[in-house]
């Protein structure tokens, strides 16, 4: 009759029971370590990555922090540039080779921001893909969800002139900020 | 009870579950956007949206692993069960929902195809804090999709109650995926203890219930198995195994004394591992095997309406002469013969083919018998 099914069944409770407290203790265990959020040194981060900022709801991922700590207020950045778009204020971008950092300076009511790495395009002027749409081979970086500092890893193509970073905005399904790597300072912006 | 091809047997109490259920939904949706949007007002509306079917997905998990238990720890929860496949084909929506959300959000316009992007766009499995979680969260979906596309009255049928019950086992797969999902996920980047605490909390507590679970069912087949060897030696034989008391020819095992089992109740024995519902009505005894031929539901925690054994679960019912289900209906339980013996309850524990008619033991007969 069941007695297998039964016994199958307590089996299985009995694995998950030990599996799934396993599971979550050791991802709980590994995350990366959170500054305190109490003290100062979290407060001065902020204000510098806010610096000169309209101040809005300052929210920084643990994983940022080791980054903005040692990365964003340094010298050592290559190149920085900034533009505005599409009522999202202020964004400065940064790049040292193997990151590229977004920071935005005022609140932004576009949603759904994606980071894209656009190789250069091969003859021409136009930007690939049209000035805002998005070229066929553009790499997605990740997504840019709101934080105030966020960083990206760059893939592995080599960065030349004319390769760009891009701010997409999927809800409006263009382009709404866009960067060049190479040139110092080379901004390109998207405004409504 | 199927004979035919429905839909969904729509009835009162379905459909309050279900709008009870939606209306729950809609609540708990509602509730956590307004809430995240006050506390997150920089976040957008596809990730609250995101966040929130996430979150309702797996609690819906929660409440409907934590059903089963529940009704085995306090009968009172029985009403809950009864249209608890409902709640899952909801927890696969929310599921559905969330995912696809997810995947248009990070992965629709990448390079790749979205469902390979989400396979293949983080290679970390080394690490633990980077672990790519989100095709825990596929396969977990891919689990509930099959449990909830299998979950109607056609597939039990079809695929007979063992086989669809080991398949729906793989919920606990899932729960497990989902754990890691979420544990790998979002947690890694949450700073606030409260959602930690919140999954942590669950899972113990879905855990404890299980385990309590199934700590008084093994409590109680120990229970049951060493009252029947108890009642061999009451009736006349050592406490041998059943194999024993059969090469003896003296099968009858003793259940209980005819006054120990209410009327139109049952009373459980445990033989050879498998359950016998002994059913008292109208002054006669019958015996059952005590699972239900539609989802194995435990038919001696029923009772007999209209003298009918009637499942606990679901209503399926069937006669005590002999297992089977009023016409038109076709399922059939295994049946035992029962003997009344010195104001006890006996019963052969080798079960006859399902369907078999039986004789029922009367109170009144097998008083004198030593």
């Amino acid at each position: 009759m069941i007695a297998p099914l039964r016994s199958r069944h307590r089996r299985l409770t009995l694995l998950l029971a030990v599996t799934a407290p396993v599971v979550f203790v050791s991802a709980l265990a590994s995350r990366s370590p959170v500054p305190p959020m109490e003290g100062n040194e979290l407060a001065d981060l902020q204000n510098r990555l806010t610096a000169d900022a309209i101040p809005v709801t300052t929210y920084v991922l643990p994983e940022h922090l080791e980054f903005a700590r040692s990365w964003w207020p340094a010298d050592s950045i290559r190149t920085t540039g900034s533009g505005t778009g599409m009522g999202m204020g202020m964004v400065e971008w940064r790049w040292d080779g193997r990151f590229v950092g977004l920071r935005l300076t005022l609140s932004t009511s576009a949603p759904d921001l994606l980071v894209y790495f656009v190789p250069p395009a091969g003859t021409g002027d136009e930007p690939r893909g049209g000035a805002e749409l998005l070229a066929d081979d553009a790499v997605l970086l990740g997504s840019f969800d709101g934080v105030e500092a966020q960083f990206f890893e760059l893939p592995a193509l080599p960065v030349m002139d004319g390769s760009r970073a891009v701010l997409y905005s999927l809800a409006h399904g263009r382009i709404v900020s866009s960067w060049s790597f190479g040139g110092m300072a080379t901004v390109e912006s998207r405004g409504d | 009870m199927g004979h035919s091809y429905r839909a969904v047997g729509w009835n009162r109490q379905k459909r309050v579950y279900d709008l009870a259920l939606i209306a729950g939904i809609v609540l708990y949706l509602a509730t956590f956007v307004g809430v995240g949007f006050t506390l997150h007002p920089g976040a957008t509306a596809e990730t609250m949206l995101i966040r929130a079917l996430g979150t309702g997905a797996f609690l819906l998990l929660h409440l409907v692993l934590a059903i089963g238990p529940l009704c085995r720890v306090d009968s009172r929860f029985l009403p809950l069960l009864y249209n608890r496949r409902h709640l899952g084909v909801a927890t696969f929506v929310l599921g559905l929902l969330h995912g696809g959300f997810a995947l248009v959000q990070f992965h629709a316009l990448g390079d790749l195809n979205p469902l390979v992007s989400v396979f293949v766009s983080n290679p970390r499995v080394d690490s633990v804090a980077q672990f790519p979680f989100q095709p825990l969260g596929v396969i977990a979906l891919v689990i509930l999709f099959l449990m909830a596309a299998t979950s109607h009255d056609f597939w039990l049928a079809n695929l007979t109650a063992p086989v669809w019950k080991s398949l729906h086992m793989l919920v606990y797969l899932a729960y497990l995926l989902l754990v890691g999902h979420v544990s790998l996920g979002v947690l890694q980047a949450e700073t606030s203890p409260v959602l930690a605490g919140a999954v942590g909390i669950g899972m113990a507590g879905l855990l404890a219930l299980h385990l309590l679970a199934g700590a008084s069912e093994v409590a109680v087949d120990r229970g049951r198995d060493a009252a029947t060897g108890a009642a061999g030696s009451a009736a006349g034989h050592s406490s041998l195994g059943l194999s024993s008391l059969r090469e003896e020819d003296s099968a009858f095992v003793d259940v209980c004394a005819v006054s120990e089992i209410d009327e139109k109740r049952a009373r459980l024995v445990s033989v050879a591992g498998d359950r016998v519902a002994v059913f008292r009505y109208d002054g006669k005894f019958s015996a059952v095997s005590n699972a239900c031929q539609h989802q194995n539901g435990p038919l001696g925690e029923g009772c007999v309406i209209d003298g009918l054994i009637t499942c606990p679960w679901h209503g399926y019912q069937y006669r005590p002469l002999d297992g089977a289900s009023p016409e038109p209906f076709t399922e059939k339980v295994p049946t035992f013969r029962v003997q009344i013996r010195s104001g006890r309850v006996l019963i052969d524990p080798t079960p006859l083919p399902a369907g078999t008619p039986v004789e029922p033991a009367l109170i009144g007969e097998g008083a004198s018998d030593g």
